[in-house]
């Protein structure tokens, strides 16, 4: 991060030097990464295209039938349901990463500026729910907001609200899908962005102090400026981790009602467990993967970018 | 353009008191060096000064306000930071206008005084490049455009020159000085390089722990330390500083042997002497030493020799043949001995 | 907290069954019999563990040098992953298949013939002791391919004690207008309207669904949910009546929570044992839990009503079909456990100690003072219901048809579609998932 250093691998002395670099050495390498290659290729590469493979035949029972190319594919996207389900997965996916963004960015901003107990006690509130297991959170949003004798409900019919059931009702169903996937990321994003800004030379903020720029310039012409990295990892992890989240729509809100918050992980679940419809499971499956694929692609390029 | 007064400013950390009781006057235009050891409290000094340390204690005016409340973007400085602290998002133009953008100038403006900046220090060419494509003098001067690009009442720099090579330092201090004078900026610049200070300055201040040890012109602190710490601090090669004990009206060394110096009127008890090394010379007879080291630079020669005093260093303007081992005698220029009380360091008149 | 036990247990199944795949796999020897159940003897937190753990001992006893290797499953995915695991030859020698793709798993040819290792050797006394709808279900002449364990059935559990201070006798439940009577009865609001216990608990989430009213219903009057192609036809008068019935539990006569919507059947558990609900559509199996929870006296089991009087309606059974792989190296063997897991003294530990339906005739004869115990009168209950109104799913039938249901009944709630075009959307869904 620091302005004096020399940019990495750009200085001619670098280049020379692994140019030059002895045979055995590259060997020595190459005998470095095999391990992990090979169980990536074991656990990842080879079931994805075994995947790839079972995509292009028909499935029944489980075994791979005849030949039959992209139909899987073909029959996904003319089903109109499918449709409908890749809408509202980016509508609540654009909705979902914009607040947590929103938030954990207010949140860390505000925790950067905070000294002692109370911040460390702040930020382990915030991490809380990204370090506790995904289903038992789930469990337990599901519990105090959804349930009628959670928590939350408990409390709103004491207050005498007896007709708010979030999740009868699509649209706060949809809330509260959002809301959970704030709640489930919001700790993870804020670490992201809370690294970042502890990476932000405090001079850089003396200087701009001196130069007379106002907290609120100091904000938008440093640190955000500075964060933008920071922010498009963090927006990319949040897009991946919540397009593939099931706990969320599969436990706390089931998907309902008719279907408001019906999205692809869920739809991808629904097929292959509910209906065992593995045809047209697979073939999402390997879209969603392929989605994946450019997200982590954009993820590796960003992060070059940036160090 | 502003005088900058200080007076008895006390900073506190918790119970670490990093500045005691300074006080410092810098009239208009004047060009201060602020000198002393690491840890001394220069740059809390000079922070207290910009705006981004609160004062414990004491006032600071800048002119004729008192700035002690002011947030430093109504102190109308300017600063050059250690590590130059350019915004690395920001083109070399816009790193300079920022502080003009945050007040408000027209971008005709900005324009205008961005290019007379960068033409005073030659960084016209530079200025569509990002910092992270510059060289470290370059930045150096970009983080100097940005200064003086707002004309500001008073520069301050915190050892600006720390992160350059030998060379460059040099080069760099030559031009902050011919800046100076042609900007007649008030000017505070902090270094713990002597010879940074003595070249640059109009007046230097000499720091130790919190305190102010002596103030004046190079020249006067050169010819006159205060005391031993400046004495030591101030010149290079440093002074010789030779422990000393005046008894029965001779000077004698630490270890009772006499020593080649008159002894000052009414001196008794410890007292240290000091001796710049170019006011001892080769000479047939006077003091007896054997050479320990010969370092001719060219110019001149330094030769360290062991004598009853301790270690001499002798600056030599003449090329000279001894060598390690030799047996040589120093003859001391008797007008140029300093005097120190051996207890408190001061210097004896 | 609610399921949270039983999502622990899953998980950390899965984690053991990842584990013992790679591991136990290879160390299977000619005498190691691997088995795969959702039923982990290890953990014996459930009473049909024990059970297991039990039964595997004796029969090790009786066997020497035959060990029986559980490799517990998360029941959702354990069939399908049997199905998957014929193909690749590492299918367990005996599994434990979910009733309802019994059919897949023998059109697949994943089953071993049970007649050829055992059943054709029994005496038509013992074969009548097992025989019934479950024996046949899927059976060919000359060929039965599982015992089916853990027989469920969906029907209503109602909460005896609150039965009792409303002096409403359960078995006289078995009109759809009485039931509705008893439920308002049962129903109890409070002076500022708020419902403080509801007649009937239903929930009409897609995830997790079990038959709900409508399924009942259709049975009921038609007899079937499918065509003879298997499509399923529910936009039909019966499925309206059912649907409508279904939902005026909501919006007529206020019985059913409106929160049901968007409920899962785990929700309606906890509300029944919490007192919230009298009355709940469950699966039977879940009757033992429910009697920990509340004590034996305050749990009892209903079949699902109908409108004939005196005749309970169709409802889907469900169980654990327990078989032979088709592939076993030791299919003798396999088979013989699987015999001694269904013998008379299986069936008492099970049934007496586990709290399973008999699957033997004998079992309720030869111990008429255990089932003549009202702690365990339910078993009798179920069994009966089982027996008279169990549903098989057709042979062919697809899967999601319950959530298909359910998502009429929620669309209906929710966008206020007519209720017959409602059914019409889940049959297109229903039959195109399955291209039919
Ligand atoms: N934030 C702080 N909290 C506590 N003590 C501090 C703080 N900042 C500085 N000090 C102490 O104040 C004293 C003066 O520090 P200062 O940075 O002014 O030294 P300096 O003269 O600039 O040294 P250098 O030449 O190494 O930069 C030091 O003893 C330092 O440890
Ligand atoms: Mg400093």
């Amino acid at each position: 991060m620091s302005i004096a250093a020399a940019p990495h691998g750009t200085t001619p002395g670098a280049r020379t030097a692994r140019r030059i670099r002895p045979l055995r050495l590259r060997l020595a390498g190459v005998g470095y990464v095999t391990p992990a290659m090979a169980l990536l290729a074991f656990t990842l590469i080879l079931p994805s295209l075994y995947g790839f493979y079972y995509s292009l035949h028909n499935i029944r029972y489980l075994k791979a039938n005849e030949f039959i190319g992209l139909e899987n594919y073909r029959y996904l996207v003319t089903d109109p349901e499918f449709w409908h389900v890749v809408i509202r997965s980016t509508g609540f996916t654009a909705v979902a990463v914009t607040f947590t963004l929103v938030i954990a960015l207010s949140v860390s901003l505000w925790i950067n500026q905070l000294h002692g107990p109370f911040a460390l006690f702040v930020q382990i509130v915030v991490i809380l729910p990204w370090v506790v297991s995904h289903v038992v959170g789930a469990l337990l949003f599901r519990w105090v907001f959804v349930n009628d004798i959670g928590l939350g409900m408990y409390f709103l019919e004491q207050m005498g609200i007896h007709w708010f059931k979030p999740v009868s009702d699509p649209t706060t169903a949809m809330a509260v899908l959002v809301g959970f996937a704030c709640w489930r990321t919001l700790g993870f994003a804020m670490l992201l962005l809370l690294s970042g800004l502890k990476s932000i030379p405090q001079d850089l903020y003396e200087a701009a102090h001196v130069d007379g720029a106002t907290a609120r310039q100091r904000l938008f012409a440093i640190t955000l400026p500075m964060l933008k990295t920071p922010m498009l990892i963090t927006l990319v992890i949040l897009t991946v981790s919540n397009l593939n989240n099931i706990e969320g729509p599969l436990i706390v809100t089931g998907g309902g009602p008719a279907d408001a918050t019906n999205v692809l992980a869920l739809d991808l679940y629904m097929r292959a467990f509910a209906k065992f419809d593995y045809n047209s499971a697979i073939a999402l499956g390997i879209g969603m993967f392929a989605a994946n694929i450019l997200l982590a692609l954009a993820y590796t390029r960003l992060v070059k970018s940036h160090g | 353009m502003a005088s900058v007064a200080i007076e008895s400013v006390r900073k506190q950390y918790g119970n670490v008191t990093a500045i005691r009781d300074v006080s410092i006057d810098i009239p208009d235009g004047k060009f201060v060096c602020l000198v002393g050891p690491s840890g001394c409290g220069k740059s809390t000094l000079l922070r207290m000064i910009a705006g981004l340390e609160e004062i414990s204690g004491g006032e600071i005016r800048i002119g004729s306000r008192v700035v002690n409340d002011l947030p430093p973007k109504e102190r109308d400085i300017a600063m050059v930071f250690q590590n130059y602290a350019l915004y690395p998002h920001m083109t070399v133009a816009q790193n300079m206008a920022f502080s003009l953008r945050m007040r408000g100038v027209s971008k005709s403006q900005i324009d205008e005084r961005t290019k007379r900046a960068a033409g005073i220090l030659n960084l016209e060419y530079l200025l569509d490049r990002y910092p992270r494509q510059l060289s470290g003098g370059q930045r150096q001067r970009v983080a100097m455009g940005r200064a003086i690009v707002r004309s500001p009442q008073v520069f301050l720099f915190d050892e600006p020159l720390s992160n350059l090579d030998a060379k460059l330092r040099v080069q760099m201090r030559a031009e902050i000085k011919q800046l100076h004078q042609r900007l007649k900026t008030t000017t505070i610049y902090v270094t713990h390089d002597q010879i940074e200070a003595m070249t640059m300055a109009d007046k230097i201040v000499v720091m130790r722990d919190g305190i102010i040890e002596q103030e004046g012109a190079p020249l006067e602190l050169y010819d006159e330390p205060a005391n031993v710490f400046v004495a030591g601090f101030i010149g290079s090669p440093a002074m010789n500083l030779i422990e000393a004990i005046a008894e029965g009206g001779a000077l004698l060394s630490t270890s009772r042997e006499a020593l080649p110096f008159d002894l000052p009127r009414g001196a008794s008890g410890k007292l240290t002497c000091g001796v710049r090394p170019e006011h001892i010379a080769l000479a047939n007879q006077g003091l007896a030493g054997q050479v320990l080291l010969v370092e001719p630079t060219g110019l001149d020669t330094l030769v360290t020799a062991a004598t009853v005093a301790g270690p001499i260093v002798a600056l030599l303007r003449e090329r000279t043949s001894v060598a390690p081992g030799d047996h040589v005698h120093f003859r001391i220029d008797q007008k140029h001995v300093h005097y120190f009380d051996g207890a408190s360091g001061r210097r004896l008149q | 907290m609610f399921g949270l036990d039983r999502t622990t247990r899953i998980l950390l199944r899965a984690a053991v069954a990842s584990l013992s795949i790679l591991t136990l796999a290879q160390q299977a020897s000619a005498q190691t019999l691997r088995m795969w159940t959702f039923l982990d003897p290890a953990s014996g937190k459930d009473p049909r563990e024990r059970v297991l753990k039990k039964l595997i001992d004796q029969f090790e006893a009786a066997n020497a040098g035959v060990k029986i290797q559980v490799e517990p499953q998360v029941w959702q995915q354990m069939t399908d992953k049997f199905l998957a695991a014929t193909q690749t030859g590492t299918a367990p020698d005996v599994m434990w298949v979910h009733l309802r793709r019994v059919p897949d798993a023998i059109k697949l040819g994943a089953l071993a013939n049970l007649d050829d290792l055992f059943a054709k050797k029994w005496s038509k006394e013992e074969a009548d002791d097992i025989d019934g709808s479950f024996w046949r279900f899927s059976a060919k002449p000359g060929a039965h391919y599982h015992i089916t364990h853990s027989r469920s059935n969906v029907g209503q559990f109602y909460r005896a004690d609150l039965f009792r201070e409303a002096g409403i006798d359960p078995k006289s439940l078995t009109t759809w207008d009485k039931f509705v009577a008893a439920a308002e009865k049962l129903t109890v609001r409070g002076d500022n309207g708020v419902t403080t216990r509801w007649g009937f608990g239903q929930a009409f989430a897609t995830d997790g669904a079990n038959n709900s009213v409508v399924f009942s219903v259709m049975l009921d009057k038609n007899g079937v949910i499918f065509d003879e192609k298997n499509r399923a036809n529910w936009a039909t008068p019966a499925g309206v009546d059912g649907l409508n019935l279904q939902l005026d539990m909501i919006r007529k006569w206020k019985i059913t929570q409106p929160g049901a919507v968007n409920e899962k059947n785990d929700d309606l558990y906890d509300q029944f044992n919490a007192g919230r609900f009298a009355i709940i559509r469950g699966a039977s199996a879940r009757i033992p839990r429910a009697m920990t929870a509340l004590g034996a006296d305050k749990v009892g089991f209903f079949g699902t009503p109908s409108f004939t009087e005196g005749k309970f309606s169709p409802a889907e059974v469900a169980g654990w079909s327990v078989g032979v792989w088709s592939g076993s190296k030791q299919k003798e063997l396999a088979g013989k456990f699987v015999e001694f897991m269904s013998s008379k003294e299986a069936d008492r530990l099970w049934t007496m100690e586990g709290g399973a339906v008999p699957i033997r005739k004998s079992t309720v004869k030869e111990n008429a003072a255990f089932f003549a115990d009202p702690k365990n009168a339910y078993l009798a209950d179920v069994a009966a219901a089982m027996l008279e109104a169990g549903w098989f799913p057709p042979d062919g039938a697809g899967a999601g048809w319950n959530e298909e249901l359910n998502r009429a009944a929620q669309d209906v709630l929710t966008n206020k579609t007519d209720t017959k075009a409602a059914l019409q959307k889940a049959e297109q869904s229903y039959n195109r998932a399955h291209r039919l």
